[in-house]
């Protein structure tokens, strides 16, 4: 049965998320503060697309802290500058102070091509004397591009104010094999122990890839093109719930089962409206934390045609009444607006009901009752629509199990307060999971709990379902996909496959509810040379450490 | 009006610590409780701070024999961890000897750049007389503080800091809350992350200025 709740139709209030009796939003926020914040005032800001620059760094990129960076030489440098500086959340708001890339929140949209590496130089400009809940010593994770540990931005390998670090983005598909071409991901921080503070302040942004077939023009007469929107009508949308104290700057509580914010926002707006014209577009939304999981619905007939699913393109678009969201996840999805009349309003809607930290209530509310997100308003179409939405889109990779050399089984849980997986809290010191080059194997991932969901991410490299509770998924299920974050309910457990290719060195694998993560719940594992044997206890991979810098002149 | 302090301090000359006079074997306080029976502790004002609005301030016993407030003497403008304990329990988990190792790697640091609070979670069992017998077992040095009190100002503790629901029996003694109070800088680990870690975790909460800023260049 549904939940029933009130609905916020154009013009309400946008008043605290859902608060069904004799619970609260979120036990500890004393902190917390009811504004009275008109919905749909505030356009829906557009992060800049970053731009390459031409100049040389000093110190030079160092080639000996990269794996096969004479194979990937970079192509297209990049700087960004993390600072703290004012950002408005909504006009009835006093600006607030967030910490961005470049001065942007969230940070500039990266358009990479395969087979075009890049380097980003990332300076640390945070203020060292920062008060508050976050840490200014950081370290920026390229959520799941397929690249060496060295600049995957791990939660050991901080950078602190006045110091960089080079982050070398092969932007290779895995194995070599067009198959595993990633199109969405994203950057966030990943600092251990403060990961979701730093989120929480604004470190994060969009990085999308494209290739000969998803060109990112939706005009591109190559016959192999996609011609899915592009341009302005291609659109990153990352949603995050956030709250603010009485004087109206962001207030993050220290409750350790996770955080649920008061007001949504999108491209750090809360609540935002964005003009579209009757024509297909090309959303890319992103679930960026901390603890809420969605159900995102349209208050209208229309539907959403999903093509991607954590960053890859399905096989065939699927059409969706709704779009399920955990933590870190992405659907890229078409729709078509072509229907409607200038002057129609659309709003984007979450349908599930959560009230802890921990996880979903499990209840949905009726389409037409959920919580405002954004709005669409339709205005006069300004040419003609020539993007297209082919039947197939990227197949997926033949399950090979002949690789296969190990299973292994890791439980979600908690013990005394601390986030758990078999039973331990995170030991950055420790390897879980020693793991050879070049082979598969198969992860049994079980949540040990009753009450809670955890979205699992792992690095590296994507994975496939093979069972979901015993059972594959059925035909049809936007989850056949290639996946980096397994949404896992409670008593789920679920069987998945990997290859690990490429690279040497360690990883994690963690709870994105990144209080959870926060917490402990973390594991390390490393790919390992295949001769290494068993007994291994060192790891060969090239630890660079951050270095000392100031950004060039003009950044 | 005087200050809460000077009020203590009047306070100390008048009143017997009625509420906290179970652990008058522990030694003469330095200051004394004017909560007893009329003042809640958790009534009096703090003494501000950034991270005043989040942490309970109720009056403890230190294992030395001293009567302090919870935030506004042991917590209040430091760099400190945070840990649930038992003198019962430390042989199934223990924690004690796992922060004593830690201990040895912060050196001089304890005491004066960071310091530790154990925070017992058997306050009928562990006085102050049997804290300090067993910091002293465990070869605390200034700098960490065993604190028992009144059952309920434990468990008010124990559910804001120690605890993952926020309420039921103070049974675990996993979470090390740590961070830098002025900064309100706040994390937590497992309690039993290896000593190294939890040294290195105060130290992550340390302010440092900006080495290749304009001014650190001067």
């Amino acid at each position: 049965m549904a939940a029933s709740k009130h609905a916020f139709g154009v013009g309400d209030l946008v008043g605290g998320l859902c608060t069904p009796d004799n619970l609260t939003l979120d036990q500890d926020d004393p902190g917390s503060h009811d504004f009275n914040l008109s919905p749909f005032v505030d356009p829906l800001p557009i992060m800049p697309v970053a731009q390459a620059v031409n100049i040389p760094l000093a110190p030079p990129i160092d080639p000996s802290r990269h794996q096969r960076y004479s194979e990937f030489t970079p192509q297209k440098i990049y700087i960004q500058v993390l600072r703290e500086f004012d950002h408005r959340y909504h006009r009835d708001l006093p600006e607030t102070k967030v910490w961005g890339f470049n001065g942007n929140v969230p940070g500039e949209t990266f358009h990479a091509r395969y087979g075009e590496p890049v380097l980003i130089r990332r300076y640390n400009q945070l203020p060292a004397n920062h008060v508050g809940f976050a840490l200014p010593s950081v370290t920026t994770h390229l959520h799941n591009l397929h690249q060496a540990s060295e600049s995957d931005g791990l939660p050991w390998d901080p950078v602190d104010p006045g110091y960089f670090w080079d982050y070398h983005h092969p932007n290779y598909p895995a194995g070599g094999d067009p198959l595993e071409k990633q199109t969405t991901q994203w950057y966030h921080d990943h600092r251990m122990d403060f990961t979701a503070t730093n989120v929480y302040m604004g470190l994060t942004g969009f990085y999308l890839l494209f290739d000969d077939k998803d060109t990112g023009d939706e005009n591109d007469p190559s016959p192999q093109a996609f011609g899915l929107p592009s341009g302005k009508y291609d659109v990153p949308l990352i949603l995050h719930d956030i709250s603010f104290d009485p004087a109206g700057q962001l207030y993050l509580s220290q409750n350790i089962n996770g955080f649920l914010g008061k007001y949504f926002t999108v491209n750090r707006k809360v609540t935002p409206y964005m003009e579209v014209e009757p024509r297909k577009y090309r959303f890319r939304i992103l679930n960026g934390g901390p603890s809420r999981f969605y159900e995102l619905g349209l208050r209208s007939d229309q539907k959403f045609i999903v093509i991607g699913n954590d960053g890859n393109l399905l096989p065939a678009p699927v059409i969706a009444d709704t779009l399920k969201l955990s933590v870190a996840q992405r659907h890229d999805v078409i729709v078509d607006f072509s229907t409607f009349q200038p002057g129609s309003n659309i709003v984007l809607e979450n349908l599930l009901e959560q009230v802890r930290g921990e996880g979903p209530s499990g209840r949905r509310f009726d389409k037409g009752a959920g919580d405002s997100v954004m709005q669409f308003r339709v205005v006069p179409l300004t040419g003609p629509d020539r993007s297209r939405i082919p039947k197939k889109l990227r197949a997926l990779s033949k399950v090979n199990l002949k690789k296969v050399k190990k299973h292994r089984l890791f439980k979600f849980d908690y013990i005394g307060g601390i986030w758990t997986v078999n039973g331990n809290g995170f030991d950055m010191d420790r390897i879980d999971a020693e793991i050879e080059q070049g082979s598969a194997e198969i992860w049994t991932i079980r949540n040990g709990g009753t009450r809670w969901e955890h979205p699992v991410h792992i690095h590296f490299e994507e994975f496939q379902i093979l069972e979901f509770n015993g059972k594959p998924l059925k035909k049809g299920d936007v989850n056949i996909s290639r996946k980096d974050v397994l949404t896992l309910g409670p008593g789920d457990e679920v069987k998945l496959l990997f290859h690990f290719r490429d690279f040497l060195g360690c990883h994690v694998m963690h709870c994105h509810n990144v209080v959870h993560e926060d917490h402990s719940m973390m594991i390390r594992w490393c790919i390992v040379p295949p001769t290494h044997g068993p007994a291994l206890g060192e790891i060969i991979e090239p630890r660079p450490v951050m270095r000392l810098g100031n950004p060039p002149i003009g950044f | 009006m005087k200050s809460r302090r000077e009020f203590l301090a009047a306070g100390a000359a008048v009143l017997p610590a009625l509420a906290l006079s179970a652990y008058a074997s522990g030694g003469s306080g330095e200051l004394v409780s004017a909560s007893a029976d009329n003042l809640s502790a958790n009534a009096c004002k703090k003494l501000g701070g950034a991270s005043a609005k989040y942490f309970p301030n109720p009056i403890v016993m230190t294992h030395e024999g001293r009567k302090a407030w919870f935030y506004d003497d042991l917590i209040k403008g430091k760099i400190v961890g945070i840990n649930f304990m038992s003198v019962q329990k430390e042989d199934k988990f223990p924690v004690t000897r796992n922060l004593a190792s830690t201990q040895e790697l912060l050196g001089d640091k304890l005491g004066r750049d960071v310091f530790l609070v154990s925070v017992t979670t058997d306050p009928d069992r562990d006085t102050p007389l049997v804290l300090e017998k067993f910091a002293k077992a465990h070869g605390a040095k200034e700098g960490w503080i065993f604190v028992t009190g009144k059952s309920s100002d434990m468990q008010a503790l124990y559910h804001k800091l120690g605890s993952h629901h926020g309420h039921g029996a103070m049974a675990n003694h996993h979470i090390w809350r740590y961070g830098n109070e002025p900064y309100a800088r706040w994390a937590t680990s497992h309690a039993l992350a290896r000593p190294h870690q939890l040294a290195q975790r105060l130290s992550w909460v340390e302010v440092r200025e900006n080495p290749s800023s304009p001014t650190a260049q001067l």
